[in-house]
């Protein structure tokens, strides 16, 4: 695959649909930089699947304007063919082979039936390829339809909840290959809830929410602004309120957290915490350094967002 | 709650110079959309469903028009004499209903797979061009209709010989003019069984869902034109149902060929239209 493409793989503005009062997606401005992971994260209800439907052409924009790969994406047709995307789960006909699902969408999209074989042993399906999908695991299928989304060697893959109910071991499985995919010099957006796995595999990260953009940019920027704290129970619950009051004497922030306490300090501070406490009299059962994780940061963000209702009609 | 803006270093948006297209990257045909869904028509959940049918009720077809008209004879209820030279394909009068059902069922069958299995979201997404999408369905579904329509036919001249000694019908004129005579009915039912298809295309089409397009579509014909013909004679003349049996017949006492076409004729674009504009700006959220 060859691709001579720089600055972004998607660059669109405004991009807005509504479903009756439903604003699905409300004047979203989306960046994606060409090459790597790009992990495209919000709440439940936030917008993604309707962005990433609009992108592909399944959906109309009400509003907006772009571009996919340079071309406008009122146009989905000019881009297809470097495009590949599994939306949701795989879509596949159960009763014939991995093969026949494959040549199907091949003989579509007018690639040669030679390219059946190449991204069969990308995802490590050619010695199931005869098999009846519906005798496939959930994993195995989900590997197809990867495989389905790799046929015109695209140069942007979009991949909605590619993880979506697989076991532990599936989730490295298709967290290797997406990494391998994008060091192939492909861009990857992987739009998904498990925080842990865009952590692992993104380089770039989209948070949207109530279908607007909330943060872009790489991920260690948004770690940056990550909260770093210290952990600090007592062996005598009792000497828990003192010390609380000791530590904000000094200056540090404190607040209750699963039977102990939390300091808002760096880390490296840990060791005034424990002297502190030590100059009371306080034995301490655990003082534990902490930094918020990207679903820490996240969950912070979009504070009661969870589950939100979309955004009816709102300004 | 902290909101974070968007990183201004990446809002300036960039300028995507062109890709050069990989090797694995294809030209999108309508040859290629065609085999495409033929491809997945070729599975035995349905051409070995759909031509086993076609066979039983041709098989059924026969027998009820050589062996259980009763006491008013063989033939008793289609208006062909089986007799006559038109005798040989007589058992089609009777199949064409039933056959059709076939079809309707299949071709809907066919549209609605694709909503239920989340296939249309790659297609579409594969090939924006919604109308190359229709018309390769089209395509394959009418090559298959044409090899069913093939069987049947095969089936109701093969099982017409065979019954007429038993029913003691005369095959004396049969003979003349028999190619002719097979292949102007061979071609008019495949055409009355195709438009069976087309209905159950575009209610499926416009309902996504199989069960809504075959019960609406029996529903129609058996319930809804059946019982408006009984009450109200000449009612359903010009309705789907009866334009296409008379097509299917060569034309009936009721309406001319000629006419029969016509209508037929339209109501199949008229479907196909509705279709085609259905799907072309439906949001594909299966």
């Amino acid at each position: 695959m060859q691709t001579e493409t720089s600055g972004m793989a998607i660059s669109a503005h405004g991009l807005t649909r509504r479903f009756g009062d439903l604003v699905a997606v409300n004047d979203l401005d989306l960046e994606v930089p060409a090459g790597g992971v790009i992990g495209f994260v919000g709440p439940n209800g936030s917008g993604k699947s309707t962005t990433i439907r609009m992108l592909l052409g399944l959906i109309e924009l009400d509003e907006g304007e772009g571009s996919v790969l340079g071309a406008s994406i009122a146009d989905p047709n000019a881009y297809a063919d470097r495009v590949g995307s599994l939306v949701e789960n795989p879509a596949l006909v159960l009763n014939i082979s991995a093969r026949a699902n494959l040549e199907s969408m091949a003989l579509l999209r007018g690639v040669p039936t030679s390219r059946v074989d190449e991204v069969l042993a990308i995802v490590g399906l050619d010695d199931r390829a005869g098999d009846a999908v519906a005798d496939y695991s959930l994993g195995i299928k989900q590997r197809l339809g990867i495989a389905i989304a790799l046929l015109s060697d695209p140069e942007l893959l979009l991949l909605d909840e590619p993880t979506n109910g697989l076991d532990p071991a599936g989730i490295v499985e298709v967290r290797g290959l997406i990494r391998q995919l994008a060091d192939d010099g492909r861009t990857v957006v992987v739009s998904s809830h498990l925080l842990s796995e865009i952590e692992a595999a993104a380089d770039y990260l989209i948070v949207i929410r109530f279908g607007k953009l909330l943060f872009s940019g790489p991920l260690h920027d948004l770690l940056e602004h990550e909260q770093r704290f210290v952990d600090v129970e007592t062996e005598d619950r009792s000497d828990q309120e003192s010390l609380a009051e000791r530590y904000r004497s000094i200056g540090f922030e404190v607040e209750p957290e699963n039977g102990g306490l939390r300091v808002l300090v760096d880390p490296d501070r840990a060791a005034d915490l424990n002297r502190a406490a030590i100059d009371l009299g306080i034995v301490l059962r655990r003082l534990v350094p902490r930094s918020e994780t990207l679903e820490d940061v996240f969950l912070r963000m979009t504070a009661g967002s969870q589950d939100a209702p979309l955004n009816r009609g709102a300004a | 709650m902290t909101t974070l803006i968007h990183n201004p270093d990446q809002t300036a948006p960039a300028t995507v110079e062109p890709t050069v297209p990989s090797e694995g990257a294809g030209k999108r045909t309508l040859l290629g959309a065609i085999r495409s869904e033929a491809k997945r028509l070729t599975r035995k959940s349905f051409t070995g469903v759909g031509l086993a049918l076609v066979v039983f009720f041709s098989l059924m077809a026969a027998v009820v028009t050589f062996l259980a008209g009763g006491d008013a004879g063989p033939g008793a209820g289609i208006a062909v004499d089986l007799e006559s030279a038109q005798g040989i394909v007589a058992v089609l009068s009777m199949a064409g209903n039933l056959v059709g059902i076939v079809a309707l069922s299949l071709w809907a069958a066919a549209v609605a797979s694709d909503y239920s299995t989340g296939w249309v979201r790659l297609m579409v997404a594969a090939e924006p061009r919604r109308w190359r999408l229709l018309f390769g369905k089209l395509v394959a579904l009418s090559r298959f209709t044409i090899v069913a329509t093939i069987v049947a036919t095969a089936i109701a001249v093969a099982m017409a010989y065979l019954l007429a000694g038993p029913a003691g019908v005369s095959t004396a004129a049969w003979s003349v003019g028999v190619f002719g005579t097979v292949l102007s009915a061979w071609l008019n039912f495949t055409l009355a069984v195709l438009g069976w298809g087309v209905i159950g295309f575009t209610v499926a089409v416009i309902g996504r869902s199989a069960i809504v397009a075959i019960a609406g579509g029996i529903g129609y014909m058996m319930v809804f034109e059946g019982l408006l013909g009984l009450l109200a004679e000449g009612a359903t003349t010009y309705l789907p149902g009866t334009v296409l049996n008379a097509v299917a017949a060569g034309g009936t006492a009721v309406m001319a060929y000629g006419t029969a076409m016509l209508l037929a004729t339209g109501f199949v674009l008229a479907a196909l239209v509705i279709a085609f504009a259905v799907f072309a700006r439906r949001d594909i959220t299966s």
